[in-house]
């Protein structure tokens, strides 16, 4: 019966997660986010496409002129441009847990849910009815888990839709890092995902925890480019930033081989953030009266 | 045996006792009320029967059970109903219905539609939650109590919002659920009226304290006559009084009305007495008793309420017997912000029983509600 319990408790969270209106609205917005985010690249390449290539010689800039000393196009250059749209087209499918700004998604999905099923009594009523408040936590992290994957696996499907459209071959090579890439991004994904639910149940409505989470959101990224920047200029390493919340993404996204300290950050911070958010907020919700 | 017990049970907010050692015993197969002021600790004793609430001290009983496993297996079999009902607003009846059977296993449609039509909801309304009136919300959270055939309901104020037909039906299926199916029901509510017609059982809850728990043949006992006298001048009033009467034989009403208990005096006397000292008196009555006087009186009348207001006369008579002891008078009165968290007012944490905080209006409004409708009744 115990091991039914939380089953029964996730089947209830799934239903009213279903039923929620900003589950299909923020899937929507996805949606179209990736495809913007391709659109510009399509843009891009007709109109590189479009540049009629000139006879020239490098000047001693080495810019490339004509006979009358006005800057032309090389077909070397215009090559070039079209590979670095082809890349920007393969770099978004890779980086579509990225792209499709799931993280985003899911902290406003996250904080109505929960807060919503404080707010509402929703959770008040299942510890009513005996439901164990261990299995309310889990049931609502694993629903949060389960939404983060559709959305990755849904963003992943329509970028590989899109990249096909102008798509320029895909190897055997490319597919490894789109498998790395859509690992590391949901592992990612997923720590920022534990945070957000970490807030939800700390704040218990869904007002309060969007504001927190919003707010942190904004103010980490720029605590963290401020030092990052001020650090820069004088020198210093700038690698602590990637161990920091939240900023593991970029690195997660990135189709270059990563380093031991990329994958360090990447690999074992995220777990670090899941342990810990889950262990602050599973402590406090088993300690706390609920309202 | 007891379907629900506490001994001695002790819940604190920020070092304020909200419930001091609490002894109910609710019997199986009975309708208990439970009976109090706004403050005076019920809901945080059902949130504590019901796992919301941490107690400090004390142990609670479910059918018997003690251990913390056990307890969650029994609330399994308890419907509850505490505070605003617990409903998503996005989703219809039906919606709701199963988004909370699905948490308890239970996939039997046609019964929840059944339950749906039972508290008089219509199952296939497509209508959602946020556009429900309060009595249609209060209507599914009864329903939503009654998903899994629980052997005990706990509910508190469940006819708060319910039309006059709807506070009939409800009372109806509480006696029916209690008479037919034989559920143990526990039920709070401010409308004693209501509560007297369907309760066996009292528990009387006053300042965090079991001030007594009592059965109905008891209770009708306590529903005395008394002289209701309407002074003009009730400082002088209670001077005579006081000389005239034991303490535990007068009340304070609202309005310079006294209740005169000691009905070997008449109206007659007590008119002369009034004259002789030259105390106007405006009117004067003989009343019958009533439900909500006797627990009134029981909760240690008004007394503590109008000392509140600072003025001197009332400080003169100060609570005076021992229910009245039991009752905080406003200057020790459990002004607490019962929120850990500080948001008690965001979220409306206590419900009823969130103490005002202002410190100067112990007497809350619910009770000035009661009395002026008593006044007004009476006129």
């Amino acid at each position: 019966m115990k091991n039914k319990d939380f089953a029964f408790t996730l089947s209830s969270d799934l239903f009213r997660l279903k039923k929620l209106k900003s589950v299909t609205v923020g899937l929507i917005l996805m949606v179209l986010i990736i495809f913007l985010t391709f659109a510009v690249c399509w843009v891009g390449m007709n109109l590189v496409s479009r540049i009629e290539v000139g006879e020239g010689a490098p000047n001693e800039d080495g810019v490339y002129v004509d006979e009358n000393g006005d800057p032309v196009i090389t077909q070397l250059e215009k090559d070039a441009l079209i590979r670095s749209f082809d890349d920007m087209n393969k770099g978004n499918l890779m980086s579509s847990g990225a792209v499709a700004s799931i993280e985003f998604f899911v902290m406003i999905i996250v904080c109505i849910f929960v807060g919503k099923d404080f707010s509402n009594g929703t959770v008040r009523l299942m510890v009513s009815r005996g439901t164990n408040r261990v299995h309310v936590f889990f049931s609502k992290w694993v629903s949060a888990a389960v939404l983060v994957t559709i959305y990755s696996v849904i963003a992943l499907i329509v970028s590989g839709l899109l990249f096909s459209v102008k798509g320029n071959g895909f190897s055997g090579r490319d597919f490894g890092t789109l498998a790395r890439c859509f690992a590391l991004e949901w592992l990612v994904n997923i720590s920022t995902m534990s945070i957000f639910v970490m807030i939800a149940f700390l704040c218990r409505s869904s007002g309060s925890s969007l504001g927190v989470s919003i707010g942190s959101y904004i103010v980490l990224d720029i605590v963290i480019s401020v030092i990052a920047t001020v650090m820069q200029l004088s020198g210093g390493n700038t690698d602590w930033m990637m161990f920091m919340p939240l900023q593991q993404m970029t690195v997660a996204s990135s189709s270059a081989t990563l380093n031991a300290t990329q994958l360090c950050a990447v690999i074992i911070m995220p777990f670090v953030y899941i342990a810990a958010s889950i262990g602050i907020s599973l402590g406090t919700f088993l300690k706390r009266d609920i309202k | 045996m007891n379907a629900l017990e506490t001994k001695d049970l002790t819940k604190s907010y920020r070092g304020k006792v909200v419930l001091d050692k609490v002894s109910v015993a609710v019997r199986e197969g009975e309708i208990y009320g439970l009976v109090g002021r706004n403050g005076a600790g019920k809901t945080t004793l059902i949130r504590a029967l019901l796992g919301l609430a941490r107690p400090d001290s004390g142990e609670i009983s479910i059918n018997g059970a003690t251990s913390p496993s056990a307890l969650e297996s029994e609330r399994k079999k308890i419907g509850s109903l505490i505070d605003s009902p617990a409903l998503a607003p996005h989703l219809n009846a039906l919606d709701n219905m199963k988004s909370i059977a699905l948490s308890m296993g239970v996939r039997d449609v046609p019964k929840l539609k059944e339950l749906l039509e039972r508290v008089g909801l219509d199952p296939n309304d497509p209508k959602k939650v946020k556009n429900f009136s309060l009595g249609m919300k209060q209507r599914l959270a009864i329903a939503i109590a009654l998903i899994g055939d629980p052997r005990i309901l706990i509910l508190d104020e469940p006819v708060n919002g319910l039309d006059p037909a709807g506070i009939f039906e409800v009372r109806e299926l509480l006696r029916r659920l209690n008479q037919v199916e034989h559920i143990t029901i526990l039920i709070s509510s401010h409308l004693l009226s209501e509560l007297g017609k369907v309760a066996n059982s009292y528990g009387i809850l006053e300042g965090g304290k079991l001030v007594r728990e009592l059965r109905s043949s008891d209770l009708d006992e306590l529903c005395k006559p008394y002289v209701k006298v309407v002074v003009g001048d009730l400082k002088a009033a209670l001077r005579v009084v006081a000389k005239n009467y034991k303490p535990q034989d007068f009340d304070i009403l609202p309005y310079n009305t006294l209740a005169l208990y000691d009905l070997s005096k008449d109206v007659s006397y007590v008119a002369t007495m009034f004259s002789n000292a030259n105390v106007p008196v405006l009117n004067i009555s003989r009343c019958e008793g009533d439900l909500e006087s006797a627990f009134i009186s029981l909760m240690g009348g008004l007394h503590g309420a109008d000392a509140d207001k600072d003025e001197p006369v009332f400080e003169e008579f100060a609570p005076r017997s021992a229910s009245e002891e039991a009752y905080a008078p406003p200057a020790q009165a459990p002004h607490t912000n019962y929120d850990e968290n500080s948001n008690a007012a965001d979220d409306n944490a206590l419900g009823d029983d969130a103490v005002d905080t202002s410190g100067d209006n112990d007497i809350n409004d619910d009770e000035h509600t009661a009395a002026d409708k008593e006044v007004k009744d009476e006129k």
